[in-house]
């Protein structure tokens, strides 16, 4: 079982998938034609692997890899969103939005941060991709400051966080599959069968194949959302009169934060914004862009999707306290679902709501799973097996490259399975660490000035800080987790730029010439 | 405008989508909703519009 987070973390959603009660226990959530929906669903997503298996253009990288840096708007967009958004914007927002109420409405301001955050390297990233060849970010990384260690540095920064991506997400599908089948399927069933089929289309098609079955998984997490939230509003009678009764039975949720709260709600909206945007496997949606104008329309589109994905789950949450009053931290983790179950008891014709539920579940689950091993088996062939055997031949690195994604899928289900309880503490800082990669990448792309040295010392400085509050609170020393209220990566980004310029600044004369 | 100054006001902006101008506790409701949380609604979709104009308007500049 996964452990609980405490309600007023506002990061609270973005760690782990709580999924564990999706479902009313012992009865499956969806039965009959529901699981041939399903199974259909399933079946579509090898058949686009092999599809994108038979458009390979080459045996390369950049072909697998990337999709041959040739993904168009449309297929750019919706990879870009089926990847951003998780399981987690169907559950758990809603469960965030149901204990916390209408202070997770920072949620709808970080999305649309992560998209205002790429703009500010993603136009001079994709053309140096598109010129240098880059496959990782690694790849710029080294580029940019021809330093080995560095790149390792945060080559191995992003495999950590793409790992706890994985393995969570792992854990969730078994989950998620146990919950709805009534335990007629176990959890490590539901993660092998998934896996196998992610692998299979994955390996088949590379990028081209995630991308695909993004396309597919980003409409029914879409209109999964829209559909939903228009379905419980209108059976509960619509937004005005769910004001009144929530107000009756939540009055606190009419508060105004007090200044403390604002200033964790604003610290938040920075991180999120900041870490996710520097996620590896949106770096590689950027390469895989086929021009600059595709990248540029599909995060103009990207930026308001928040407005039509984010918002209606966080307020089905906020507003499930009318029915559901007093649900504890496990209840409301179902807070989605038993609003569907009771609009599904009201009006039997619409029980498809439920089994278009389960599917987007599922479909947001899967296209992180599978995002998360793709950067993950590129970055360990590019960034750290590339570099000891440079004579390898692409068509050779790419063999191993899908190789290295059965090992790192069977090692990270393997975990999803038997991970302890106790370590969980440690894999859900990720967010914090990966935000200790962007001074380098932000500073390093438009200031010429910025040395590998600095870059470096920055990135050391900034993660020691951040760990030390981190790990000191979670082993019981007196440290907050977020001193003065914001969070401890934020502490640790602000040391790392002040170092990156204090360093770059007071440079010697040597490195001033060596620095590109 | 430079990336690097864009970067600050972007954060700046984000920022701003918290609703700070209610940090006195006016307790005002908008067609029975809370009124600061009406703002960080509006607020984050003026962001969004702020991030789509830039997109629009300094993208080929930053290439």
């Amino acid at each position: 079982m996964l452990r609980r987070v405490e309600p007023e973390t506002l990061l609270e959603p973005l760690g782990v998938i709580q999924a564990k009660t999706i479902a009313v226990a012992g009865a499956p959530l969806i039965e009959g034609w529901g699981l041939w929906m399903l199974g259909a669903y399933l079946g579509s997503l090898l058949l686009l692997g092999v599809l994108g298996r038979l458009a390979r253009k080459s045996n390369s990288l950049g072909d697998f890899f990337l999709a041959g840096r040739g993904l168009g708007f449309f297929v750019l967009l919706l990879t870009l969103y089926a990847t951003q958004y998780s399981g987690n914007t169907l559950i758990g927002f809603s469960a965030s939005g149901y204990r916390n109420g209408f202070m997770f409405l920072a949620s709808v301001g970080f999305m649309m941060g992560i998209v205002g955050v790429y703009l500010s390297f993603a136009p001079r990233l994709r053309k140096l991709s598109a010129e240098e060849g880059f496959v990782t970010l690694g790849d710029y990384i080294q580029s940019r400051f021809g330093s080995r260690l560095l790149t390792v540095c945060i080559s191995v920064s992003g495999i950590i966080a793409l790992c706890n991506f994985l393995i969570t997400n792992l854990k969730a599908m078994g989950e998620v599959t146990a919950e709805v089948t009534g335990g007629a399927v176990s959890p490590a069933m539901g993660i092998g069968v998934l896996a196998v089929i992610i692998i299979i289309y994955e390996t088949l098609g590379g990028l081209r194949s995630v991308a695909w079955t993004d396309v597919i998984q980003g409409l029914m997490l879409f209109f999964g959302c829209a559909v939903i939230f228009a379905a419980v509003i209108a059976s509960f009678g619509g937004l005005e009169t769910l004001a009144e009764r929530l107000h009756e039975v939540r009055p606190e949720f009419w508060k105004t934060p007090p200044t403390g709260k604002l200033v964790t709600w604003t610290s938040t909206l920075l991180i999120v914004a900041i870490g996710i945007a520097l996620y590896p496997q949106a770096i590689q949606r950027i390469y895989a862009a086929s021009s600059g104008q595709s990248l540029r329309r599909a995060l103009t589109i990207m930026v308001f999707m928040p407005l039509f994905t984010t918002l209606p789950m966080v307020l089905l949450g906020i507003l499930a306290n009318v029915p559901f009053p007093g649900l504890d931290n496990d209840g409301s983790e179902r807070a989605t679902v038993l609003m569907l179950e009771q609009v599904a008891h009201a009006y039997p014709g619409v029980k498809w709501i439920v089994v278009l539920f389960v599917g987007a579940v599922l479909a947001a689950i899967m296209s992180t799973a599978d995002s998360a091993l793709l950067s993950i088996s590129s970055s360990v062939t590019k960034d750290l097996i590339q570099p000891l055997n440079p004579s390898l031949p692409e068509s050779k690195l790419t063999l191993l490259g899908k190789i290295l994604s059965w090992l790192v899928m069977g090692i990270a289900a393997l975990l999803a399975v038997i991970l302890p309880q106790s370590i969980w503490v440690l894999i859900e800082i990720k967010l914090e660490l990966l935000v200790q990669t962007a001074p380098a990448l932000l500073l390093g792309i438009h200031w010429k000035a910025i040395t590998a040295r600095a870059a470096l010392a920055g990135f050391a400085a900034g993660t020691a800080l951040t760990l030390l509050f981190l790990l000191g609170n979670a082993w019981g020393e007196h440290l907050p987790k977020r001193p003065l209220g914001v969070h401890a990566g934020l502490w640790g980004f602000l040391l790392n730029v002040a170092v990156i310029l204090v360093m770059s600044r007071f440079r010697p004369a040597s490195a001033a010439h060596a620095g590109k | 405008m430079t990336p690097l100054r864009y970067t600050l006001l972007n954060l700046l902006v984000l920022s701003l989508t918290a609703p700070w101008p209610f940090v006195a506790g006016s307790g005002q409701t908008l067609a029975g909703w809370p009124l600061w949380a009406v703002y960080a609604v509006v607020a984050s979709t003026v962001y969004a519009c702020f991030v789509a104009w830039s997109l629009k308007h300094y993208w080929n500049h930053w290439e």
